[in-house]
């Protein structure tokens, strides 16, 4: 259920904006010279500027080359001009993929996804499931028109041996985007990392000196005592949960938090499950009262 | 079926060397032949330790870039029959040598001996890395505060890592009274977080400074209580099974008094 596209601009075709199930895709022509594309950009806009406040976009980039410098200045245009946020990319060049995902914080999809639903963001997704150590396949999601039905199936479990080489999993893209699941089945210890876009689990403590930094959630099935940065792509939904709760430092999204000066060090093992979670602009970490926080 | 043991621990100062010294010497005096190889080039210490500076004419270094041969820079210690050290060298750095060239030593050295004990030096580069090269097990040094077990947990991490079979702890410097008023971790607290299996607790003792400074480790000395422990770590390394810590057991009345009255007391911890 395409809307029919507003005008054109007025570089016969630069820059195209559709709404293709509930999602803005703002197209851009591979031809055009970079400064000609964001004053079209930025003219097609000006015809209707509050209409888009407020929206996720995602840009259709194909095979044009775009330099990493021009790509952050339109994605800051669109925000700082319009309102409109770009949460994701449609190209396939590889290196603008690696530095979109971590400089401009945008998914990035190498084929075009017509018929693909509002990609909800990633970690909310994954707390609607809470602590999937073994996700079911997710249900078949995308309907509607033209429908293509993927097979789903659930993301392979990696098993905890090399952590430490064990950065991204081979689960294939799944529809609802972002039920990727780490599974480590030993202690994490100090120095040892782990980095994952999507969901953590730890059969495990993880060691003062060690780090997890996820996309996603961050679930502890033992101490946590070391980092834990959820939401790492920048998305305060994240949530961190442990048993026992004692790290060193703590991330959600951008926020940060140091633990309150008279948590225990060292000690016995305590087994009391603790949430930390964003909440009115800040980390607050309460008992895990066996359902996640509203 | 020789071994090569390393023995390491990732924080400097908490007792490798005291500890390779005294494990060589109780293997040794056990009827085992022992090679005790120094791996800290350029800051090397068991040969002080062990009183055999004086000897020294070759080492490490020149064994492995051919200047002599292996036979020529080990050096017997004339106190017990099993004992050999093999010192490092003290004009160079642990760039020396790579760790295919220790693989490559530690090889040799294990067609002529039962044991080898390598004392690794401090730190996780090129000297550690060199140091596990040819080893076949571990064992980590550990002192009961938190800067040592971080660094031990991060030498765990490595150990792994090389796919060597899990290491073995050593809490060494272990104060008993502190760790009854609650001032010192417990050996419980410490093997929570590092989650391997203990082999020996060495208590703290002034013996250990004078005994270094004499060049006699406290193995040789039968009255001491740290000679003691660590002749149980060698009871244990050979397999001996069910061998008490020496710093769990309780401090009796007379043992109390003789040691009030400044008499000898015998593995009384």
């Amino acid at each position: 259920m395409a809307t029919p596209a507003p005008a054109i601009s007025a570089d016969s075709g630069a820059v195209a904006i559709s709404m293709i199930d509930g999602v803005l895709v703002v197209s851009l022509d591979p031809s055009a010279r970079f400064e000609a594309l964001r004053q079209c950009t930025r003219d097609l806009f000006n015809q209707t500027p509050e209409r888009f406040r407020g929206y996720d976009a995602r840009l259709d980039l194909a095979t044009r080359p775009i330099d990493l410098f021009d790509l952050r200045r339109l994605v800051h245009l669109l925000r700082d001009e319009f309102g409109v946020t770009v949460t994701a990319l449609y190209c396939t060049q590889t290196n603008l993929t690696r530095f979109a995902e971590r400089e401009l914080k945008l998914k990035v999809y190498t084929e075009r996804q017509e018929n693909a639903p509002k990609k909800p963001p990633v970690a909310k997704v994954s707390a609607a499931r809470p602590s999937a150590a073994r996700p079911e396949p997710a249900k078949v999601l995308i309907d509607g028109p033209g429908a293509q039905t993927k097979k789903l199936t659930a993301p392979k479990l990696e098993s905890g041996r090399g952590a430490e080489r064990a950065a991204r999993s081979d689960a294939p893209e799944l529809a609802d985007g972002g039920s990727r699941l780490q599974t480590i089945e030993r202690s994490l210890r100090s120095g040892q990392k782990v980095h994952f876009d999507g969901d953590v689990v730890v059969f495990g403590d993880i060691n003062p000196g060690a780090e997890v930094i996820a996309s996603g959630n961050i679930m502890v099935f033992g101490a946590l005592k070391g980092l834990a940065h959820a939401g790492a792509r920048g998305d305060d939904g994240g949530l961190i949960i442990s048993f026992d709760f004692r790290p060193t430092q703590l991330r959600i999204g951008r926020k940060i938090a140091l633990p309150p000066d008279q948590i225990r060090r060292g000690g016995g093992r305590v087994w009391s499950p603790e949430v930390a979670w964003v909440q009115g602009g800040q980390i607050i970490i309460e008992p895990y009262q066996g359902r996640l926080p509203k | 079926m020789s071994e090569c043991i390393v023995i390491t621990s990732g924080k400097g100062g908490v007792g490798k060397t005291t500890t390779s010294a005294n494990l060589g010497v109780a293997l040794a005096l056990s009827g085992y032949k022992t090679a005790v190889v120094d791996a800290d080039i350029g800051l090397r210490n068991l040969d002080v330790i062990l009183g055999l500076e004086n000897r020294i004419v070759y080492d490490l270094v020149h064994v492995i870039e051919g200047e002599c041969r292996l036979r020529q820079a080990l050096i017997r210690d004339k106190r017990t029959d099993n004992l050999y050290l093999l010192p490092a060298a003290q004009t160079r750095d642990k760039s020396s040598i790579t760790p295919e060239q220790m693989a490559g030593l530690v090889a040799q050295l294990k067609e002529e001996f039962d044991y080898v004990i390598m004392d690794c030096p401090a730190g996780i580069e090129q000297g550690f890395r060199n140091s596990i090269a040819g080893a076949d097990k571990a064992i980590i040094v550990t002192t009961p505060e938190v800067s040592a077990i971080r660094d031990a947990d991060r030498i765990i991490g490595l150990v792994e890592a090389a796919e060597l079979p899990e290491p073995r702890l050593i809490i060494n410097r272990f104060r008993k009274k502190m760790v009854a008023r609650g001032d010192m971790m417990n050996k419980e607290d410490i093997l929570e977080i590092l989650a391997i299996p203990l082999i020996g607790i060495v208590p703290d003792h002034e013996d250990v400074i004078i005994t270094a400074n004499k060049g006699q480790p406290a193995v040789f000395d039968e009255e001491s209580v740290v000679g003691e422990a660590y002749r149980r770590v060698a009871r244990r390394i050979i397999g001996e099974p069910d061998v008490p810590y020496v710093a769990t057991a309780e401090y009796g009345f007379w043992t109390n008094f003789r040691r009030w009255m400044g008499l000898s007391v015998r593995g009384a911890y």
